[in-house]
């Protein structure tokens, strides 16, 4: 009887574990060129985290702001130092929830707050999931106002800087060990 | 002085000027990328106890180690594509997982770190290599 007990014990515990999907090798790119312009403001980082529960929806996502890398070291200390303060605010968040799904692949709205910069926003936008062989991914983009989030682009940066970036998200999700 | 040696001049002026216009954008553009492999670690120490520091003084933890050169010692807890988590508290970012790291490894890696994932409870660490 005893033994029994365990088992279920064992078995529902791991039901409840395969729900929850995992990465820390998630994808986010950023791009926020002037059309107009020679230079390319572009970043990726593909250390971001994400867990995602496929029984309820509810994702989050964080992304180190050090993790992104631009092609010059001089754009990407920039960033950090005079547009994120990234030696303040290390980390980009996002938690919220991908509404109706229910296990299976499409396109849905994904809803939650964004934290950006110390500053949170509530977003809404829509995302491929694609659910196969027990893995999960999630796909998008998106746009950010840098306004929005407390990020200031200086009059001299304008030719180069956009006011609105660009995120494209791509995250492969493998069952949580 | 004819007309043609100064227009020679001038234009070997012009290309002067043009030249070391780009050559200093490309070299602002494109140099001084850091080399934390060669850096001296500024903090030698556990992964444990680092992110007990993280966890009990977040604040004072980032001002501390952020965007540092830190070397940690620990054991491989397990190896997530590029990502080498040690002590199951660390994650290292390789661009390459060197051969010799292992599950249950005892080792110390040096990188630089990023900041804490309280998702994960992981503190994030990039540009790691192993520090003999």
């Amino acid at each position: 009887m005893k033994k029994i007990g365990i088992v279920v014990l064992l078995l529902t515990s791991m039901v409840g574990f395969s729900q929850k999907m995992m990465t820390r090798s998630g994808e986010i790119k950023f791009d926020a060129t002037v059309g107009s312009s020679v230079d390319e403001v572009k970043a990726t980082s593909n250390t971001v985290s994400c867990i995602f529960d496929k029984a309820t929806g509810d994702i989050a996502v964080q992304a180190m702001v050090k993790s992104f890398k631009f092609k010059s070291p001089l754009m990407e200390e920039h960033f950090n130092e005079n547009y994120m303060e990234s030696d303040k605010l290390p980390k980009t968040t996002f938690k919220g929830k991908v509404v109706g799904f229910e296990g299976k692949s499409g396109s849905f709205d994904v809803e939650g707050d964004l934290t950006i910069h110390g500053v949170t926003q509530k977003v809404k936008t829509k995302m491929t999931v694609t659910v196969a062989a027990g893995k999960v991914s999630i796909a998008g983009n998106f746009t950010v106002k840098l306004k929005d989030y407390n990020i200031d682009v200086p009059a001299l940066a304008k030719k180069t800087l956009a006011e609105t970036a660009k995120l494209s998200v791509n995250l492969d999700l493998a069952p949580k060990p | 002085m004819n007309t043609t040696k100064v227009l020679k001049i001038l234009t070997i002026l012009a290309f002067l000027v043009v030249a070391g216009y780009f050559g200093g954008r490309y070299y602002a553009y494109n140099m001084g990328k850091r080399d934390v492999q060669n850096e001296e670690a500024a903090f030698v120490l556990k992964a444990k106890d680092i992110v007990k520091e993280f966890q009990t003084n977040a604040d004072a933890a980032n001002k501390k180690y952020l965007e540092k050169a830190v070397e940690f010692t620990g054991k491989v807890s397990s190896i997530d594509g590029q990502n080498v988590i040690i002590d199951e508290v660390v994650t290292c970012n390789f661009t390459k997982v060197p051969a010799e790291v292992k599950v249950g490894t005892e080792l110390k890696i040096k990188g630089r770190v990023m900041g804490f994932d309280d998702m994960f409870g992981e503190l994030k660490v990039d540009q790691s290599s192993l520090s003999k």
